[in-house]
């Protein structure tokens, strides 16, 4: 075993259930003290590498280390972890204290220390009056944040956050974010969170590692998994993105529809892809002049709609009848200026830096028959609904 | 937690059925409930070092068990069970055979024939017609006073008798029927009679039951039942077909196998004695120690002399072929009365 | 699937997970040796002649050839038949009416409703005598000559069949789903298609499911049909009476595998509606609240007080019979048919027995039930053990009672068995009773499980708390209530029965459902009649004391529960 300076690493991870392979050769390593994201539709593994990180799947394949201890076939009760479920999973008929303690009674803990630490925790999680409730007794955060506090309890050197507040309003949720990462920053402890909401993990992660089909689509720093998603998959996922199928017609030369357009980056040599740019990235002119070929894409489109969005407006613009519509955002103050009226034909810049071409084999990539995207995230959005 | 340690606990718990002072003698029956008592206690005041367990259950249910323990029996010994089923667990070969002191002073017809008897006789019973003048005189028969005349149409429908699959006296009928009238004419007799015949019952004491509480008019039973039943005040008369009664005897055997010999001999010594052989009489007419019985009441002192001659060797080697022949017949008929 | 393996036989020795194993494998040997082992050494036995030779199908060509035996599987369909068509009727309207309707006096028709699943089913058979028998006060009413018979069957069987039957409907009609119902009437939609294009489509899986039951429930009757059967036949009781009466353990044998294959298809069946119906069923539906409409309400309360009022009156003549002196020339009242101990069937130390015997089968019972279905529900070890124990459990609503009891003659009663010991005690009635009602008792523990967290076994594991102080401390409280009813259940019903035990109590062992049997058999019908009153009214009494119990505990250890 070589020794490392990560504090999790995991080693070609395999795991299937009957024919669905849930993961495929995941390699992974994660820092101490880092606060890492697994980002996804559901279906796409995280919650099952979650679960193998804390034994509670088996994976078929490959290897776990947790600060220089194989734990790859250790059950739960061996390996060193907290874990936070989006259930909250708190025992209703035991009191606040009582389930904070629920650990710490195994641990030939003295009574009053006992008391003493359940005593700090919940002041470290703000609500330090409801130790005698029941969890029936509280509002969603504050059972969330007891089953963090329970989770802490033992003082484990990995936390494990599963979708922790899908199941909260969405008020709460963005109260929480920040507490969950206030006390994570504070205590160091190393976390990994499973999410399929991106804000979630744009706004909370140091590193998102963004999975599909049981394969990591991309790991990186929020800022890179925004600004240069690596598969169409990830642009699609994360943000939203304008993606338009095109025909190569040479290097610097695609086809939109019926539209031949120059691009300013060279093509990969194929036949077919993905044109990808995001909404905000566009700039709107009147007519093509002004504007450097060399650096930017320019093409023109009719204005269809017109959404207002709250600090910007949304514009859907149509290229062509066979592409989809493509989504512009500008400025409340810019729209103003730009007075345009539905009908209108306008000028679309987007510089060299936003744009991104996916080659067509990026999409045989993922596994026949599934249907992508679409979908999968209607079926998450609809167990977040019932859940 | 352990579960299995749990389940052998109860296990033994349950099993576990009190302290044993005195030996207990497992012993099958199908004596009436109501003599089971008396006869325990008797015997029981005589020895006391043995206890008697009883297994109680109608003649065919009995026998059943018998047969069906036969390669684990769970019987010590029987004691009241029908002779034409001992003749079959005696053919079977799992009668322990035993001289008990005193056998000689018993009839000889009461005694297996053979050197060391394998079962005893202790009584006869004896069939008789249950008659409800009340639901009779509703229904407008008449008492009948032969076997023949509950053929007639006129008891279409009003008869009971007890299934001789099950029921020792149900047996104790076909088997005398066959004898009285021969094989052929016997069968024609109960084909007739199957027709008047409303039920067939499991065991042999309903039929009689069921005339003194009016459930029908006519039931075809023995006689101890009837004449129990007039004492308790039941609107019944004994019918005793001129033909000749069928009878068969309440008889008492050793178990092959059992490992409790000495109880089981002591039960059969018992069984032989006048004391017990008086204990018979309270319930039965005709007992296996001549000169022991006394009158019962509501019983005809006559009985004796209307009973058939019956050939238990007969009735026994036959009973499998007639029963199936019976079922054969009318056990299978949904509508009797159609 | 092999990495499966190896990876798991390399996993690190734990003892919790071995523990977990070894409490799943006894669940899995419980029932492979107390359910699936007695039921094939009886479907060997059937091919078997009496000195064990192996005949093949000959006792069946036997079976098949005997056209009075023959009969009885038409005598049994015919029986179930009508039974199903009866009482599925009469609980559909009367669960309409119990859901749908704005009637008044609801809990109280409920509450009648429950009455016969507290007797023994030869009361209502017994009842049948002194209602409709030769005697009986009811006698002229009755249109056909007997009642001994086919009628008097369906009828018993009705009585005791209808609650089961309701208490399905009620659940299919609770289902509903009040928009549809709102969108249909701002369609201007007249109510009888509201009723046959919303109503009757989302009970549809209920009442299928409900025929299906019932037909299961009515076919493999045994005790009905031996009390006032009279010379019609059925499959149970000719299984009885090959048994006891012919010392034919192999025809037993072949008769209780053709009773065992409708029983079978018909579970078959309704497992498969029921799949069907889960995934049907939405969590966003509104309850419907029912409206009130004077007419339909007031036809409702004359039908549920009619059903109630017989109902009513089936009980009510048992316990008026129990007490007449000599019925029908001695209409004193009096305590003498109370003297059991003058009776066949073993007396009052029956009654005693019978006491026993569902108490332990309700200790033991229950706790093989929920850690049984614990273990199956929590612990996600051993899939293929898991997936044969669930198997395993449902098996046993599927195996007629006198079917099980046969089975266990010849499996506990073979020389060669090692566990022959039990036989002839108590422990062996405590095991078949368990193991003839394990399936309704298993899914309500699983039911139970199911709305328990999953993820309270991983958060004991990262807690480093093992399962079962979590299962102590956790999960056994959350499920008090439905184990609590497990226990009344199984005590209520081993009661009750007849069926599975009639071929195996001892003398020491005698019960007093039996006794019941044994009584009518030898023409104490009274006596009978009294035994099965007080065998009911034991039943309702435990029922009393399970309702305070609950009553108490969950006021004082389930607080919890209260917002």
């Amino acid at each position: 075993m070589t020794h490392s300076t990560h504090y999790l690493q995991i080693e070609h991870l395999r795991k299937s259930f009957g024919s669905f392979t849930a993961l495929d050769d995941i390699s992974l390593a994660i820092k101490e003290g880092e606060f890492v994201c697994f980002l996804g539709p559901s279906g796409c593994g995280k919650t099952t590498l979650l679960r193998a990180i804390a034994g509670l799947e088996l994976q078929e394949e490959g290897r776990i280390v947790q600060s220089d201890r194989d734990i790859s076939t250790l059950p739960p009760q061996q390996r060193d972890f907290g874990i936070v479920f989006q259930s909250y999973a708190l025992f209703p008929n035991l009191t606040v204290s009582e389930n904070i303690a629920y650990g710490l009674a195994n641990m030939k803990m003295p009574r009053g220390e006992r008391q003493q630490r359940v005593k700090a925790l919940l002041e470290q999680i703000d609500l330090p009056d409801i130790g005698n409730k029941y969890p029936g007794q509280l509002s969603g955060g504050q059972q969330q944040r007891v089953a963090l506090a329970r989770a802490l309890a033992t003082e484990p050197g990995l936390l494990l956050l599963d979708e922790p507040l899908s199941a909260l309003d969405a008020r709460v949720r963005l109260h929480l974010r920040q507490e969950i990462c206030a006390l994570q920053r504070k205590l160091g402890i190393t976390t990994i969170m499973v999410t399929h909401d991106q804000d979630e993990a744009l706004t909370m992660a140091d590193r998102i590692v963004v999975m599909d089909h049981g394969r990591i689509a991309q790991i990186g720093t929020p800022e890179e998994i925004y600004q240069k998603p690596a598969t169409e998959f990830v642009a699609r996922f994360v943000g939203s993105m304008n993606l338009m199928p095109a025909r190569v017609l040479g290097a610097r030369s695609l086809m939109l529809g019926r539209k031949e357009v120059q691009t300013p980056m060279v093509l990969p040599a194929c036949d077919e892809g993905t044109l990808g740019f995001r909404p905000e990235s566009v700039q709107l002119l009147d007519g093509p002049w002004g504007v450097n070929r060399d650096e930017n894409l320019l093409f023109e489109a009719r204005l269809d709609q017109i959404q207002f969005m709250g600090p910007f407006v949304r514009l859907e613009m149509c290229l062509d009848e066979e592409l989809p519509c493509v989504h512009v955002d500008v400025a409340v103050e810019q729209h103003a200026q730009l007075n345009a009226s539905i009908g209108q034909s306008l000028w679309l810049s987007i510089p060299e830096k936003d744009l991104k071409f996916y080659p067509a084999q990026h999409l045989n990539q993922s596994k026949p028959g599934v249907s992508r995207t679409a979908p999968d995230m209607g079926l998450a959005a609809m167990q977040v609904a019932g859940a | 937690m352990n579960l299995k340690k749990t389940l052998l606990a109860a296990a033994v718990a349950l099993t576990a059925t009190g302290a044993q002072a005195a030996t207990e003698l497992t012993v099958y029956t199908a004596l009436e409930a109501d003599q089971l008592k008396s006869y325990a206690k008797a015997f029981e005041s005589a020895n006391p070092d043995v206890k008697i367990r009883w297994v109680r259950d109608s003649t065919g249910i009995i026998t059943a068990r018998l047969l069906a323990e036969k390669d684990n029996p769970q019987a010590d010994a029987v004691l009241g069970l029908a002779a034409t089923s001992l003749l079959v667990l005696k053919g079977e070969g799992m009668l322990q055979p035993y001289k008990p002191a005193g056998v000689e002073q018993l009839s000889t017809q009461f005694v297996d024939k053979d050197e060391t008897p394998s079962w005893i006789g202790m009584d006869a019973w004896v069939a008789s017609v249950c008659y409800n003048r009340i639901e009779a005189e509703k229904h407008d028969l008449p008492m009948p006073t032969s076997w023949k005349d509950l053929t007639k149409p006129v008891y279409q429908g009003h008869l009971v008798m007890p299934n001789p699959n099950s029921s020792g006296t149900g047996y104790l009928d076909v088997a005398s029927w066959l004898q009285t009238f021969g094989e052929e004419d016997g069968w024609k007799f109960m084909d007739d009679l199957h027709q008047n015949i409303d039920r067939y019952t499991h065991s042999g004491s309903k039929p009689c039951k069921m005339a003194a509480a009016g459930e029908t008019p006519i039931g075809i039973s023995f006689a101890y039942r009837g004449a129990k039943l007039i004492n308790k005040g039941a609107p019944i008369d004994l019918a005793f077909p001129s033909e000749g009664l069928g009878w068969d005897m309440e008889a008492a055997a050793i178990i092959k196998g059992s490992d409790k010999m000495d109880a089981a001999k002591t039960l059969m010594d018992w069984a032989v004695t006048k004391d017990a052989n008086t204990l018979y009489n309270g319930s039965y007419a005709v007992v296996a120690m001549p000169g022991v019985a006394k009158p019962v009441p509501n019983y005809p002192s006559d009985i004796a002399d209307r009973m058939i001659d019956n050939d238990f060797e007969w009735a026994a080697v036959n009973r499998s072929r007639i029963l199936k022949e019976w079922q054969q017949r009318y056990d299978g008929k949904s509508e009797p009365k159609n | 699937m092999s990495n499966t393996l190896t990876i798991a036989a390399r996993r690190s020795f734990d003892s919790e997970s071995w523990l977990q194993r070894l409490v799943i494998s006894l669940g899995v040997l419980f029932l492979l040796l107390a359910l699936l082992a007695p039921l094939l050494t009886m479907l060997v036995k059937s091919l078997q002649n009496g000195a064990g030779e192996f005949i093949g199908l000959h006792n069946f060509i036997a079976y098949f050839d005997n056209p009075a035996l023959t009969q009885s599987i038409l005598n049994s369909i015919t029986i179930a038949l009508w039974t199903t068509f009866i009482v599925v009727s009469i609980a559909f309207v009367f669960a309409y009416a119990l859901t749908r309707s704005g009637m008044a006096g609801k809990k109280t028709f409920r509450l009648v409703t429950m009455l016969p699943l507290f007797a023994p089913s030869l009361l209502p058979a017994l009842s049948m005598i002194y209602l409709f028998g030769n005697q009986g006060i009811l006698k002229d009413w009755l249109p056909v000559e007997s009642i001994y018979g086919p009628v008097g069957i369906v009828i018993g069987l009705s009585f005791w069949a209808f609650p089961h039957a309701l208490m399905i409907l009620i659940t299919a009609f609770s289902n509903s789903d009040a928009r549809l119902y709102e969108a249909a009437k701002s369609m201007k939609t007249p109510p009888w298609r509201v009723f046959l294009t919303v109503t009757l489509p989302s009970v549809r899986y209920g009442l299928i499911n409900t025929i299906f039951v019932i037909f299961t429930l009515t076919i493999t009757d045994f005790g009905v049909a031996k009390v006032i059967g009279g010379q019609y036949n059925v499959l149970a009781t000719d299984i009885y009476k090959q048994v006891v009466g012919q010392q034919n353990f192999q025809m037993g044998a072949v008769v209780s595998v053709v009773l065992l294959l409708p029983a079978l298809i018909s579970f078959a069946v309704e497992r498969r509606v029921q799949r069907r119906q889960s995934a049907l069923l939405t969590s966003r539906a509104v309850p419907l609240q029912p409206q009130k409409s004077p007419l339909r309400d007031a036809l409702l309360t004359l039908f549920c007080a009619l059903v109630c009022g017989f109902l009513l009156l089936v009980i009510g003549m048992a316990v008026y019979a129990s007490f007449i002196t000599f019925w029908p020339y001695n209409m004193e009242l009096s305590l003498n048919n109370y003297r059991f101990d003058m009776m066949d069937g073993g007396g009052w130390a029956s009654y005693f027995n019978s006491l026993q015997m569902s108490a332990w089968t309700a200790v033991i019972g229950t706790a093989v039930v929920f850690l049984v279905a614990y273990m199956n529900e929590k612990i996600k070890l051993m899939p293929f053990a898991r997936r044969l124990l669930q198997l395993l459990a449902m098996l046993p609503m599927a195996v007629p009672g006198i079917v099980l009891g046969l089975a266990y003659i010849f499996f506990f009663n073979h020389p060669d068995n090692p566990m022959n010991g039990i036989y002839g005690t108590m422990a062996i009635l405590v095991l078949n009773t368990v193991v003839h009602f394990y399936t309704v008792c298993h899914l309500t523990a699983t039911t139970s499980l199911k709305q328990i967290d999953n993820e309270f076994e991983a958060v004991s594991a990262s807690l480093k708390v093992p399962f079962y102080t979590t299962l102590r401390r956790v999960t056994l409280p959350l499920a008090l209530p439905s184990v609590l009813d497990i226990s009344v259940y199984l005590f209520v019903n081993a009661m009750t029965t007849v069926s599975a035990v009639v071929f195996l109590y001892s003398s020491d062992t005698t019960l007093a459902s039996v006794a019941v049997m044994h009584m009518d058999e030898a023409g104490d019908i009274a006596p009978a009649a009294a035994m099965a009153v007080l065998l009911m009214l034991t039943s309702l009494v435990a029922k009393g004391l399970h309702w305070m119990i609950s009553h108490q505990i969950l006021q004082r250890t389930q607080r919890w529960r209260q917002r």
